[in-house]
């Protein structure tokens, strides 16, 4: 702990970099000399042993040599013959005698013609070398080379000279010993025969040849007929290693008394240079207490002395300015108080308003629409941006009819009823409510918050709006009010969205054809039905299920439009419309009617006259008598059947030709008074059979 | 401590037999090698070959050993060159017989080992006399049957070696002294001889000794 405090402080990190920049040279330095050194002596073992087993095997050469000269030398001696060729025995041991104590030969024998010995000097032995080639002859624990000549006065052979040297005994050993610098071995056929080391312990000559950590070594073998002859030099290394050891050492002792040397400066040097950091730093230290500073050496002539000024000149900065920034610090804490009463009142404010805004808003919006307007206030700023958006229209089938009909209280009991309910539809889908006007509801969805399956939200918001209506229905059936039956369009189309007004009024908006084409397709619905157009069955994809389709030609349109009846969707959504119509039931008897063709909400064709033929609650089949176009909307009247019912006008679409030759249309009923419902169900029940189409 | 002939002992028995003698006899037994020493005559005499050896005895004692030791030793002759024993009684006839064979073209050499010849009743010369009187009258070359005799004046040749006999004997005494019983110890024959050369003698006679001779002799007298 204390040395890697220590490292990590500039003295101990001075230290480190400045023993590093002298120890890592020296380390390497010495390593290299080491290798070196190493290497060096490996050489020098190597090129010794070699000159060893040179001079080994010339000091043999020399042995044989003088061998092969000396017998040679007295097989042509005319003593020698003499007394071979005159059976003088003696005399011819006595000049054996005298020629081996000449020639230094282990043995000198010499045999007649037939190769019997005749006489001998030194050591003697049985083994007669039949040629004139050199021999190993092993003669007890002896074994010597040996070699022969064939003695011949003129022409005739008198006999043979054999001598021979040994390799163990006389003075061969001692004087291999002499020349020899390192210790020697000899093999006979892989035999140890002689050394002056401890070669006795290795019975396997392989192993011996190999060396070990003990000793180094060098072999030569050389053939003698068919016995092998190895000799080697070896080379202790214990005593190359004792020298070696000594170099090393005396080179670690040269390295380590120039370290501590080294270090004995160093420290000097690292006193001198540690110490004006050392003060800066407790200086700092008691800067940063608020004490007094200690000593500093500004007498100094290097960079320390200029730094301990320069320090002792920002410390009387530093006292000077401590006192402003105490007022300062005084002043903006003021500044902070104020500052926050004032933020504590705006933020309350704003709580208040943001709270006003959801109130205001959350009819409108849904609660994540809402929320992240008011997190991204800028949404609100004034401006626009073009989007693709689905956009709803939905209308209340017959209501201006109604409406007429009813006292203005019942009017917005059933509006604020209806809408209670079909805002909360629209909120569940996070559709975003643009506008309401009368029984109109414009919702768009996709703005202001983008929505990668705003279709298919658009078509379930619309199943469910239309499922809806069963519950608002049943609680105008509870209030005594009339019930409800509404139509919805959707449009798919790119529009331009924004805040659109004045800062002091301003409304999020959407602008753009499409609006009107979404009305326009809500014109064609009938009470419960949702068409949509060709835009939306594309966005929403394959998983909408379409109950029909067709083609209208919208006024003003130059392109007819096809549209398409929307029963439910799959998918994540799933939903389907519930309470289709009831099957048509036949009337017993036909009722006439008059109708009037509507343009739009406008009047048309009048004084036209059809047959009821078929009804249900919501529909009917009505022979007319001229063709009608598709989707025309009709005002229908009973008063020739029933006088009372002459003002009572009802509403209807012209949804189907039932007949391809006649004039019987399905009409689906868009607005019917009680007192026409009442006579219809009358009927009703009175039907002659339900119909079978 | 002298080793004898065996037909000594068969005349009158001494020993059991030479190899384990018994009793306190041992000995070195005085061998000639008259045969090696008439073939180092006849490579020191070129003109020996194809020539006769005479040997000369007298009948002392020491003749007559010396006769049955010729008889033993030369039973087997050596090839080209002959041989042939004369016995004389005195000096009278050792003289004669020198004359006689210096004029002998046979004669090659002479062998002689006569070494007690009686002149008169009172007057008996030994090897200095004869001998002298020999080299002085003999013109044929003489075997010396020791280097001695050769050291004296006689041609040569191949020469009883007393100083091996007498090493030997002394090996012997040694033996006997360490307390080996005398006739356990074999009586053998004198180890070795010696090729003896008296060169004033063979100049005197015209002999020129091949070299290579002379360098195996053991003693070259001039």
């Amino acid at each position: 702990m204390f040395i890697k405090e220590y490292l990590t402080s500039f003295k101990g990190k001075l230290t480190a970099l400045v023993m590093t920049a002298i120890l890592l040279p020296m380390i390497v330095s010495s390593l290299l000399l080491g290798g070196m050194l190493e290497r060096r002596l490996r050489a020098s073992f190597e090129s010794r042993l070699e000159a060893g087993l040179k001079t080994f095997s010339l000091i043999l050469n020399n042995k044989e040599k003088e061998l092969i000269q000396g017998l040679s030398r007295i097989a042509s001696d005319n003593t020698l013959q003499i007394t071979l060729e005159l059976g003088i025995t003696p005399q011819l041991r006595k000049y054996l005698e005298a020629q081996i104590e000449v020639l230094r030969f282990s043995t000198l024998i010499v045999a007649d013609a037939q190769k019997q010995a005749v006489a001998s000097a030194g050591k003697v032995f049985s083994v007669f070398i039949n040629d004139e080639g050199s021999r190993l002859v092993t003669q007890g624990t002896d074994t010597l080379i040996g070699h022969s000549k064939p003695i011949y006065k003129g022409n005739d052979l008198l006999g043979y000279v054999l001598g021979a040297v040994s390799l163990k005994e006389g003075n061969f050993l001692e004087y291999l010993h002499e020349r020899l610098v390192d210790k020697y071995a000899i093999w006979v056929d892989g035999e140890l025969i002689a050394t002056d080391w401890k070669f006795q312990e290795m019975r396997d000559t392989k192993d011996a040849w190999k060396g070990t950590d003990d000793y180094k070594i060098m072999v030569k073998t050389i053939d003698f007929g068919k016995r092998r002859l190895s000799y080697g030099v070896l080379l202790l290394l214990e005593e190359e290693r004792r020298e070696f050891w000594t170099m090393v050492g005396l080179i670690a002792s040269v390295v380590i008394s120039l370290f501590g040397l080294i270090m004995l400066l160093l420290r000097r040097f690292m006193r001198e240079l540690i110490r004006p950091v050392t003060q800066l730093t407790e200086a700092a230290s008691y800067i940063e207490k608020g004490k007094e500073i200690p000593y500093l050496d500004d007498q100094r002539t290097d960079e320390f002395g200029q730094m301990a000024i320069a320090f002792k000149r920002m410390v009387e900065n530093l006292r000077g300015t401590e006192q402003e920034l105490k007022d300062h610090r005084d002043h903006l804490q003021e500044l902070v108080k104020e500052r926050t009463a004032e933020l504590e009142v705006s933020h309350r404010e704003a709580t208040e308003l943001s709270e006003f805004l959801k109130k205001m808003f959350g009819r409108y919006l849904s609660t994540e629409v809402m929320n992240s307007l008011l997190e991204n206030p800028s949404a609100m700023e004034l401006g626009g941006e073009r989007r693709n958006v689905t956009i709803m229209m939905s209308d209340l089938r017959g209501f201006t009819a109604l409406s007429e009909r009813l006292e203005p209280e019942q009017v917005v009991r059933l509006l604020n009823g209806y809408f209670e309910v079909m805002v909360e539809v629209v909120h569940q889908y996070n559709g975003t409510i643009n506008e309401i006007v009368g029984d109109s509801l414009l919702v768009i969805f996709g703005a202001p918050q983008e929505m990668p399956d705003r279709a298919q939200r658009a078509v379930a918001c619309a199943i469910a709006m239309q499922n809806a209506m069963a519950k608002v229905n049943e609680e105008n059936r509870n209030k005594g009010l009339p019930e409800l039956e509404t139509g919805i369009g959707l449009h798919d189309t790119e529009v331009v969205v924004g805040n659109i007004g004045s800062t002091k009024r301003i409304k999020y908006s959407v602008v753009g054809s499409g609006v009107n084409m979404a009305s326009r397709i809500e014109s064609y619905t009938v009470g419960g039905q949702i068409l949509i157009s060709e835009s939306v069955r594309k966005e929403a994809g394959a998983i909408l299920r379409i109950d029909a389709q067709r083609e209208v030609l919208p006024k003003g349109a130059e392109e007819p439009l096809r549209i398409y009846e929307i029963g439910g969707i799959a998918g994540l959504y799933n939903i389907a419309l519930e309470g289709k119509d009831s099957d048509l039931v036949t009337l017993s008897q036909k009722l006439p009617l008059r109708y009037t063709i509507l343009e739009g909400k406008h009047i048309g064709k009048k004084g036209l006259e059809g047959l009821v033929v078929r009804l249900s609650k919501k529909s009917a089949e009505i022979a007319f008598d001229e063709p009608v176009d598709l989707l025309t909307n009709l005002k229908m009247n009973l008063g020739d059947v029933y006088e009372e019912l002459a003002v009572k006008d009802f509403y209807g679409k012209v949804m189907e030709r039932l007949e391809k030759n006649g004039h019987n249309y399905f009409v689906q009923f868009t607005s019917v008074p009680p007192e026409v419902v009442s006579y219809f169900q009358a009927h009703q029940q009175h039907a002659v059979k339900p119909s079978a189409s | 401590m002298n080793g004898q002939p065996e037909s000594y002992n068969a005349k009158k028995r001494f020993m059991d037999k030479r190899e384990r003698p018994g009793g306190n006899i041992t000995g070195v037994y005085e061998k000639l090698y008259a045969v090696r020493s008439m073939i180092v005559m006849q490579s020191a005499i070129p003109g020996l070959k194809g020539k006769k050896i005479v040997g000369i005895t007298d009948y002392s004692p020491t003749g007559n050993a010396l006769t049955a030791q010729f008889e033993i030793e030369l039973k087997s002759k050596p090839k080209n060159v002959g041989w042939e024993l004369k016995r004389v009684k005195d000096w009278q006839e050792y003289t004669s017989l020198i004359k006689k064979l210096n004029d002998d073209e046979e004669i090659g050499a002479i062998y002689p080992v006569a070494l007690s010849l009686q002149v008169s009743d009172t007057v008996t010369y030994t090897a200095p006399e004869i001998f002298k009187w020999t080299m002085e009258n003999s013109r044929k070359p003489e075997m010396a049957l020791n280097y001695f005799f050769a050291k004296i004046g006689l041609f040569g040749g191949a020469a009883v070696d007393f100083k091996a006999m007498g090493f030997l004997a002394g090996k012997k005494a040694g033996q006997i002294l360490n307390g080996e019983k005398p006739g356990n110890l074999s009586i053998e024959d004198a180890p070795d001889y010696a090729i003896v050369f008296n060169m004033k003698r063979a100049k005197e006679l015209g002999i020129d000794i091949p070299h290579p001779l002379l360098t195996a002799a053991d003693h070259v007298y001039k």
